[in-house]
């Protein structure tokens, strides 16, 4: 009894003492970054790892004064939250057609989708300028722009989640469905949606990280009076030297986001939420 | 209320495998029928064709007056209960058992007197209030009839397998469907909640009075709830009977042994003539056939045939009250006391069987015993056909 309540304390020590370690690798550098937005300069150049002597609200206030830096955060965030509902608006049921219905050409199909996980995003940056700045899309220069192109590259990641969530829920739960009176479309709706929200919460934190730090496209496809968050962290950097309370105050505003949308989806992350549906 | 008709009903599966070969079958209106037999002989798969979830390769299936062969399962006026519970996750109990409800109209459309917009917006929102209000009442009801009241607003996650199972049934009362299927409802739950379940299902039908169609591999429960049962092998059917018939009169070799626990022992034996009269010889022992037994033997003499005898009716304190009953010569090799009643694992020659004997009668690993037969209760069956001779 005694030598069994040892080895589970000892694993137990080892688990977390790892934790602790991976904790400590992406913890510090994210409160480096905070505790930097409250330095002054001279502060952070002369003293970077202590804590800020005096705390100061001044970088924030700088970051904020710059208007184009306030414009750039309500595109990013429009644009982001739209073309990741966008995105999952088209993968799931696609992804679900995919994994449940029978029909011809199925399998081959879904590997030409899978082949725009294989694409570098940078090899199609030329032609989709052309595209998108020819006369009849006209887009080029507006947030516009940036939706197909990330909506685009969201989806074979998309649907290759979803495809797996759908194609592992039990056969059992979609015929009582069709028995309770659900076409395919319904038991997609009622019953496949509400199971796949785990992965759902997944793909929705992977694609709007990705979207909100994209920079080659918002680049090239931006206009002049545009900006997205990543275009506009660059201005921050001086002609010799980076900022870096500025940079680093303005980071700390961009990280908010991500961490709400994290909280926000993870919260339908619970494990085994097909717990009760069927006996494994 | 409906009759379920099966005819010349066969199921094949893309790669050419055969599940159900020409299954004809009358279920009455109002019958319990169970569909019991080994694994992977079709019962499923049959059950299955009725429900509208398998496409019925070859034949018709009849619900009610209606050939249903291309009728949606949401049509087919069917409820099912599956193995896995098949409960939605996300839903609660109530929502589980009203979603059914929600998805169909099963209310006649209130009559929408005063047209204009407003008025059909309004006649709208009373059918809409009224059928709420239905919904509600029938999931009330069947939460009564099953006793799961206090469960409604939980999620599947957190009941019990047996609370579960009750919740699929209860999905289907609220239907008040022609008929039930069951599919192994009761085989994720452990023994004692199996026979709770196996009563109360069986209270549901004699309270409902609704036709029913029950797959199950337990011969137990296809004894006990069965008006009929159906016992299948292979994709076929080898005999439809009420559960006495196919206890006393099997038709064949499979049925004699898959019905009955223990199982009937089965004896490589010979018909012989000795002076005249038919004997059932085995190496070990030779058995006086009955009177009534002489004619159907007759063909038989010299004739390899298999003796079947169930263990009650070996060794049995019945058999042993029988005079000048034939007997048995045999050693114990094992002794299984059950409380009620005994059970001796015997060896005779090189066949070895099972003997139901009186709890009180004293014996011991390796007693050599001659255990008496009760030769009226016994059976005989062709070698090559495997069917019951008597
Ligand atoms: N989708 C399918 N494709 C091909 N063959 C199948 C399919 N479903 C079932 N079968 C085959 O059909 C036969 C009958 O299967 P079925 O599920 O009806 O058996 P069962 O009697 O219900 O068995 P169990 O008691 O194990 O549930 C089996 O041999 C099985 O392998
Ligand atoms: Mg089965």
């Amino acid at each position: 009894m005694k030598k069994h309540r040892t080895r589970t304390s000892g694993s137990f020590l080892l688990r977390h003492l790892l934790l602790l370690t991976f904790l400590v690798i992406t913890a510090y550098p994210l409160l480096w970054m905070v505790l930097a937005a409250f330095r002054l300069e001279g502060d952070a150049q002369m003293r970077p790892l202590a804590l800020p002597t005096p705390w100061t609200w001044q970088n924030f206030a700088q970051v904020c004064r710059n208007g184009s830096f306030g414009d750039a955060y309500l595109n990013s965030l429009m644009l982001c939250s739209g073309s990741v509902l966008l995105s999952i608006a088209l993968a799931a049921p696609a992804a679900f057609a995919f994994a449940q219905c029978r029909f011809r050409g199925r399998h081959a199909l879904f590997m030409l989708f899978l082949l725009g996980m294989m694409i570098p995003v940078h090899v199609t940056l030329i032609p989709l300028n052309r595209l998108l700045g020819s006369g009849a899309l006209n887009l080029k220069g507006s947030l516009w722009a940036l939706v197909g192109p990330y909506v685009g590259f969201a989806l074979p990641i998309t649907m290759l989640i979803l495809r797996g969530a759908f194609a592992a829920l039990p056969r059992d739960l979609l015929d009582a469905g069709r028995i309770d009176g659900c076409s395919t479309w319904g038991i997609f709706r009622h019953i496949a949606m509400p199971i796949a929200r785990p992965a759902l919460a997944t793909v929705v934190i992977f694609n709007f990280l990705t979207m909100w730090n994209e920079f080659a496209f918002a680049l090239t496809l931006l206009g002049p009076g545009q900006t997205t968050i990543p275009l506009a962290l660059s201005q921050f950097k001086g002609e010799h030297d980076v900022q870096i309370t500025l940079v680093s105050a303005a980071l700390s505003l961009v990280v908010v986001p991500l961490l709400i949308v994290y909280v926000f989806a993870q919260k339908h992350i619970i494990r085994g939420l097909t717990a009760g549906a069927v006996k494994e | 209320m409906a009759q379920v008709r099966l005819e010349h009903v066969g199921k094949v599966y893309p790669g050419n495998v055969r599940a159900v070969n020409d299954f004809n079958l009358t279920i009455n209106d109002g019958e319990f029928m169970v569909m019991v037999g080994p694994s992977g002989c079709g019962k499923s798969t049959t059950l299955r064709m009725v429900a509208g979830l398998e496409e019925i390769s070859e034949g018709t299936v009849t619900i009610g007056d209606r050939v249903v062969n291309d009728v949606l399962p949401k049509d087919r006026d069917i409820a099912m209960v599956f193995q896995n519970y098949a409960l939605y996750p996300d839903k609660t109990v109530y929502e589980n058992m009203a979603f059914c409800l929600k998805k169909r109209n099963f209310m006649p459309p209130a009559n929408n007197d005063d047209a204009g917009f407003l008025g059909s917006l309004t006649s709208w929102w009373k059918n809409r209030q009224i059928k709420r209000a239905e919904i509600d009442r029938r999931v009330r009801e069947a939460a009564d009839i099953l006793g799961i009241n206090e469960l409604l607003n939980r999620r599947p996650k957190a009941l019990s397998g047996g609370q579960r199972q009750r919740v699929a049934v209860g999905r289907c009362i609220v239907r008040n469907p022609a008929v039930f299927l069951f599919d192994e409802p009761l085989s994720n739950l452990d023994a004692k909640m199996r026979v709770q379940m196996r009563t109360e299902i069986s209270r549901l039908h004699n309270r409902l009075e609704t036709t029913m169609i029950y797959v199950t591999h337990d011969q137990t429960e296809a004894m006990t709830m069965g008006d009929r049962i159906v016992v299948m092998k292979d994709g076929l059917i080898q005999q439809v009977a009420t559960p006495a018939d196919l206890y006393d009169s099997p038709k064949n070799i499979f049925v004699a042994g898959f019905i009955g626990t223990p199982p009937m022992n089965f004896f490589d034996a010979r018909i012989a003539k000795v002076d005249g009269k038919l004997q059932i010889k085995e190496e070990s022992f030779a058995l006086d056939v009955p009177a009534a037994w002489q004619a159907k033997l007759e063909p038989y003499i010299d004739k390899k045939v298999v003796f079947g005898l169930r263990p009650e009716h070996v060794g049995s304190p019945s058999a042993e009250g029988i005079e000048h009953a034939p007997t048995i010569p045999a050693v114990v090799e094992v002794i299984e006391p059950m409380g009620s009643e005994t059970y001796l694992y015997m060896k005779t020659g090189a066949t070895g069987f099972i003997a139901r004997v009186d709890p009180h009668r004293s014996c011991e690993v390796g007693d050599q015993l001659n255990l008496a037969v009760i030769m009226a209760n016994g059976h005989v069956f062709d070698v090559d056909t495997t069917a019951s001779i008597i």
